[in-house]
Parts: structure tokens; C-alpha cells; sequence
């Protein structure tokens, strides 16, 4: 799915600027990174492409679909459908077996028969290398293997939109190449439009195409 | 509308009540849970704060468990004390007491009252309106079982026809069904009043003469149940009085007169006469007749009913503290439950991110706050049911009643009524949850 930001802005409760971006262009199955040090909206910009954060100025489209205006469940319905989310750290539901944290998509999304979820999460695991047996909680996998379930509870929907929040960051290099190996690997085998934000240099130059947000504020974003 | 409904039966109009009271959880849990299956996240929560999640269970159990448990003990015991005075229509007695009176002859309750003469016995039995006077002698014990002297007519009456129970002999004595005796056993009474401290000395401390237990009375849930009964004619001649008759032979216990007619002359005393008449309204003439100088005739149901409108007072004033406690426990867990669901902010957020409906955390949150109430409420009936037949058991043994606690239309519906108010309350945290910011939600942790 193609996307196109233009004249981006959101500011913070003080109205300071926090992230602004003139242009973002990225094609139907193409790849970008984001990058920038700690603090210059590189998460913001994500939440922005995905609706979570509207801007207060500019516009995010999606094709047709104008995500800075949509709202409610049409957004909801939008994000089920169309974007897979990774986040910096796994966020998993530790209780959970590692293909229930996968199939999580089948409680709320209609679209999707939960024989089809479980057959996908299922194939993903097993690409992303995560072992299923003698599993019996989420919490007993390593550290990797964490964030690649994360990873594959992302893309369990068949999302044509890949929004990668630093994927990385909580991983050490091995396990840090072994992600994104599986994710590139994903990428090449399903084509979705893949932005992927992050301030290491390993992953970035995995990307040709890179916008960079240069300004840092004080405090986190 | 109002004519089906009063053509319907209690049971099925309960029944109705009840599943309108349980309404809203059905219609709830189907609205916020409509094509969404929010169970396996509803589990992962209750697995995360098992201990917390565990306590607000045990609140809400305990909570109902004493209301249940009160409820269900104050109406067994209304109706098994009910059951107890069932037999005594009409109670004549020397004028005291009628409370006093009531709880020594309808709940063996070892107090002291005066004794009526022969003449008033005679005159009772001889009032037209009247079909049985019984004389009933206390005084007796045995292992603290009451010895209770009286006639065969009163055996026939207490007991019914479906078992022939009889005394044939001056010695024949009856075991009501909780002592434990056996036919064919004999037992000596001891003087005085089961439960009451003997002071007289020179009252000879046990007698000489065996009584027979000849036969074991079936049950009747009273605390007849817990006492022997023995010829009226016995206790009086234990006593080394006169056996109320002229020209038996106390060495022909056998061949004695038992019963009416008594000689006034040689009639040692009664405690209490009991009254049958042919109709119910004649009670009232009898009453009116015997209700002079001296004599007290009294309805022990009416003493009853009065003493459970005072209990019915105190249980009303337990319902209303119930209710409130309830209803303190209930936003208590509530508020819980809101505070709680702070730690699962960051959750409810990534299931959003990931395009969960706002209704689907409203649907996760609502069956997280039903589980616990549900489980508690299940718990706290069964607990309430349980421990109720162990109070039963207690009471029982204390007053000699057959108290058995059975859940009613009236616990389910209080347990309808609680399940339907807290699964619309918990909507309010459920809603407020799921209209929380996504982004905030996913900066948390």
C-alpha cells in the first residue's frame, strides 16, 4: 500500500514543535527507514502514519485512505486490516501460551477465521524461528524470541502496511540481525510497505531509502 | 399483561422474577461480547494478579455467603418452630405466662409453672365444644432427656394414626426418636427438670421404678423428638402420689385405668391441658371459657407469630445491613477493579494498536469484572448453603428442632438481583477503560 505524508506537524502541549516533516513518500511494497537520535519524534512520526496520533497539521495518506481524518472504528477497522505493529519491546501476554500472544487477532478481528489466524501464526513461528513445544507461557522464551512472537503477532493479520517501531532496540546484535533477517525475509516473500524506525546503524543500512529527523528535544518522545 | 401474569404459578412467576433480575448479565455479556472472543485475554488478566483476583472473589463470596446463610436460617427456623406449635391448637393453663408457658410445653423448656387441679381438667374435658383434654405432667428426666407424663389420646394426637403408638401399661414409656434409646430398654428417671439444678434434698434423687421403653416414636422435627413419654399416672405414682383413678391396684400395672376418666379427689395436678375441639372457630369459645380467675387459655401460634414478627423486625433490619454491605463490597471490588486495570493500560493500548474495537477492551474488561463477581457469587451461595446446614445442625442440637435450611426463590433472587446491579456497575470502569488514549497507553509501562 502506498504511502504519501506532507507537511507533517504535531506539537506538544506547551505547542512546541515536535516533529515536522515536509515530505514522506513510500511505495506500494517498498521499504524505508526512519532514523534520528533519542528524542526527535521518530515514534510520534510512526503513530502519525498509523492514525494513533493525529497531526496538527499536514496529512498521511494510505492510497485513498486519508488516516489524519479517520477516526473511530473506519480507523480501527483500517489498523486491523492493513498495518502490522512492532514495537520496541515484545509487550506479550506472558500468561499466554506463544501461539495464543500470535492468534490474539482472531478475539476481535471478524475478517479472520481463527483455523486461518492459527495456520498463519503457526507458518510465522516456525519462519521466525520460535520454538512452539515445551512452551507452555510466553515468559519462558528468551529475549529474541520474544520480540520475534511480537513480531509474528504483527503480521499475523497479512498486513499490507509494516510499521516497525524500533524492533530492535531491546536485542542484543545477534538476535538483532537474527530479526531483521526474518522480517526482510517476510518482506521479500509478501511485499507490504515497511517503515521501520530506529537509530541503529546495522539496521539502517538494510534500508536505501531513509528519512531522518535530525532535531532532538529535551525530553523523550 | 396483568392477567397472564396471575394465571402463572408462584414457582413460575419466581422463576420469571428471577431470570429478569439476571437479565442484564445475558444481555451484557452477549452486547459487549457480540462477535469478539475475549477469553483468552480475560484469562491472562485473572493468571497476572491470581492473589489480588483471588481476594476480591473471597470479598464478594463471604459477603453473600452471610446473606444467604442469614436469610435461609431465619426461615427455617420461623418454619420449623411453626412446625413445633402445629400440634397445640389450645394450651390451658394456670394463669403466668403465656411465653413462658408456651416454651415449657410446645419447646420442653425446663421452667417452673403451677400445677391445675382435677376439677379443671374435668371441666375441659367435659365442655361440649371439646374433643380431647390432655394432661401433660413434667418433672422427670432421664440422662437430661425430659420425662413428659400424659395419655394415650395425646400420643394418637401427636403422633398420628399411621403409627399406632400406645401406652398398654403403667410403666410403658415412649423414646422420642433423638434420645437414642431402643425398645425393649429400661431407664430410672432422675427427679427434676432436665436442664434445672436439683435444690431439694429431700426429694428422692431417682426413683425406684423402671420405666420400659416400649416402643420409639416416629419423627416430628420438634422437640418432642428429644423427650420420653411416659403414662401421666407414672409420674404421679414416682412421686408417691396418688395415680389420679379410684380402685386401681398398683401391683396390676397392666390391668390399671389410664387415661380419663380422672377422680378430681385423688388428681395430684397437670402443668398444661392441651385442647382439641370438633371445629376450628370452637377453639375461640373455649378459649373465652376458660380464660378466668386463676387459668390462662392461649394460642401458642399466636404467641409465636408475635415472636416472629420480632424476629421478622430483626431479619429486616439484617436485610437492610445486607443490602448495604453488599452494596459497599460491590463498589469496593468495583473501585478495585478500576485501580487494577491501571496495570493493564499498556495491554488494552496494544490490543488497540493492533485494531481492537474500543468494544472489545470494554468486552475484556466487563468479563474480567463479571468473572469475579460471578465466581464470587457462586462461591459465596455455596458457602452460604454449607455453612447454613452447619449452623442447622447446631441450633438443632441446642433446642431440640429439626432446622433444615433448603435455598429458595428468595436467596436466588437476592442472588439474581446482586449479579444484575453489579454487571451493569461494572460497565462504568469497563467504558472509561476503553475510552482511555491509545498513545498514553502504549508510553505506560
Amino acid at each position: 500500500m502506498k504511502c504519501y505524508a506532507k507537511d507533517l506537524v504535531v506539537r506538544n502541549a506547551d505547542d512546541e514543535v515536535i516533529v515536522s516533516v515536509d515530505e514522506l513518500a513510500v511505495d506500494t511494497g517498498g521499504t524505508t527507514s526512519i532514523s534520528g537520535p533519542s528524542g526527535s519524534g521518530k515514534t510520534t512520526l510512526l503513530y502519525c502514519l498509523s492514525g494513533l496520533i493525529k497531526p496538527d497539521e499536514g496529512v498521511v495518506n494510505w492510497e485513498e485512505h486519508n488516516v489524519t481524518t479517520m477516526a473511530g472504528n473506519k480507523l480501527n477497522k483500517f489498523r486491523r486490516e492493513n498495518i502490522g505493529f512492532i514495537f520496541q519491546s515484545p509487550f506479550l501476554f506472558d500468561e499466554l501460551d506463544p501461539l495464543s500472544n500470535v492468534t490474539i487477532h482472531s478475539a476481535f478481528n471478524t475478517n479472520l477465521s481463527k483455523e486461518a489466524v492459527n495456520e498463519k501464526a503457526k507458518e510465522l513461528l516456525d519462519l521466525f524461528k520460535v520454538p512452539l513445544k515445551g512452551r507452555k507461557t510466553a515468559s519462558v522464551l528468551s529475549g529474541g524470541e520474544k520480540q520475534r512472537l511480537s513480531m509474528a503477532r504483527g503480521l499475523v493479520n497479512n498486513p499490507k502496511i509494516i510499521l516497525a517501531d524500533e524492533p530492535t532496540a531491546s536485542l542484543d546484535k545477534k538476535n538483532s540481525k537474527i530479526l531483521m533477517d526474518c522480517l526482510l525475509s517476510y518482506h521479500k516473500d509478501y511485499s507490504p510497505t515497511l517503515v521501520v524506525v530506529s537509530h541503529d546503524s546495522s539496521v539502517l543500512s538494510r534500508f536505501t531509502n531513509n528519512l531522518s529527523l535530525n532535531q532532538r528535544r529535551e525530553a523523550d518522545a | 399483561m396483568h392477567e397472564i401474569w396471575r394465571e402463572l404459578s408462584a414457582n413460575q412467576q419466581d422463576f420469571l422474577i428471577f431470570l429478569s433480575l439476571v437479565l442484564p448479565v445475558v444481555v451484557v455479556a452477549f452486547a459487549v461480547s457480540f462477535r469478539f472472543a475475549p477469553y483468552a485475554v480475560v484469562r491472562s488478566i485473572f493468571i497476572k494478579n491470581f492473589t489480588v483476583n483471588i481476594v476480591f472473589v473471597a470479598v464478594i463470596a463471604t459477603s453473600i455467603a452471610i446473606s444467604v446463610a442469614l436469610i435461609i436460617q431465619e426461615r427455617a427456623v420461623r418454619e420449623v418452630t411453626a412446625n413445633a406449635v402445629n400440634k397445640f391448637d389450645l394450651i390451658v393453663a394456670p394463669s403466668g405466662s403465656e411465653i413462658t408457658q408456651m416454651l415449657k410445653v410446645v419447646f420442653l423448656q425446663p421452667l417452673k409453672t403451677n400445677l391445675l387441679d382435677g376439677n379443671t381438667l374435668n371441666e375441659i374435658k367435659d365442655h361440649p365444644n371439646v374433643t380431647m383434654a390432655a394432661p401433660l405432667a413434667f418433672g422427670d428426666n432421664w440422662n437430661g432427656y425430659p420425662i413428659i407424663g400424659t395419655t394415650n389420646e395425646f400420643l394418637n394426637h401427636l403422633y398420628g394414626t399411621k403409627d399406632i403408638i400406645y401406652f398398654n401399661g403403667l410403666w410403658d414409656g415412649i423414646a422420642g426418636v433423638g434420645v437414642g434409646l431402643e425398645a425393649g430398654r429400661s431407664i430410672m428417671p432422675s427427679h427434676g427438670l432436665a436442664g434445672v439444678q436439683q435444690r431439694d434434698n429431700d426429694l428422692m434423687a431417682e426413683h425406684a421404678d423402671d420405666i420400659n421403653i416400649t416402643q420409639v416414636a416416629p419423627v416430628t422435627g420438634t422437640p418432642w423428638d428429644g423427650a420420653i413419654l411416659v403414662t401421666i399416672e407414672s409420674v404421679w405414682v414416682v412421686h408417691g402420689l396418688p395415680d389420679g383413678h379410684v380402685g386401681n391396684d398398683i401391683d396390676k400395672p397392666n390391668d390399671m385405668q389410664l387415661g380419663h376418666p380422672f377422680d378430681p379427689v385423688s388428681f395430684p395436678g397437670t402443668s398444661a391441658v392441651i385442647v382439641k375441639t370438633k371445629k376450628l372457630y370452637d377453639l375461640y369459645n373455649v378459649r373465652e371459657d376458660f380464660n378466668s380467675d386463676g387459668l390462662m387459655a392461649f394460642f401458642p401460634g399466636n404467641i409465636l407469630s408475635r415472636l416472629h414478627a420480632v424476629l421478622g423486625d430483626v431479619r429486616a433490619l439484617f436485610s437492610v445491613l445486607s443490602t448495604i454491605t453488599q452494596f459497599l463490597v460491590s463498589l469496593s471490588i468495583i473501585l478495585g477493579i478500576s485501580v487494577f486495570a491501571k496495570l493493564l493500560r499498556h495491554r488494552f493500548a496494544l490490543l488497540q494498536a493492533l485494531g481492537a474495537p474500543r468494544r472489545f477492551v470494554l468486552a475484556v474488561m466487563w468479563w474480567y469484572g463479571a468473572t469475579i463477581i460471578i465466581s464470587g457469587t457462586i462461591l459465596g451461595t455455596l458457602v452460604g448453603f454449607i455453612s447454613t446446614g452447619i449452623v442447622s445442625g447446631y441450633v438443632s442440637e441446642l433446642v431440640g428442632l429439626r432446622v433444615q435450611g433448603v435455598i429458595l426463590w428468595e436467596e436466588l433472587h437476592l442472588i439474581g438481583g446482586f449479579l444484575g446491579i453489579t454487571s451493569l456497575a461494572i460497565l462504568v470502569p469497563a467504558i472509561m477503560e476503553s475510552q482511555r488514549p491509545i498513545v498514553a497507553g502504549l508510553r505506560e509501562n
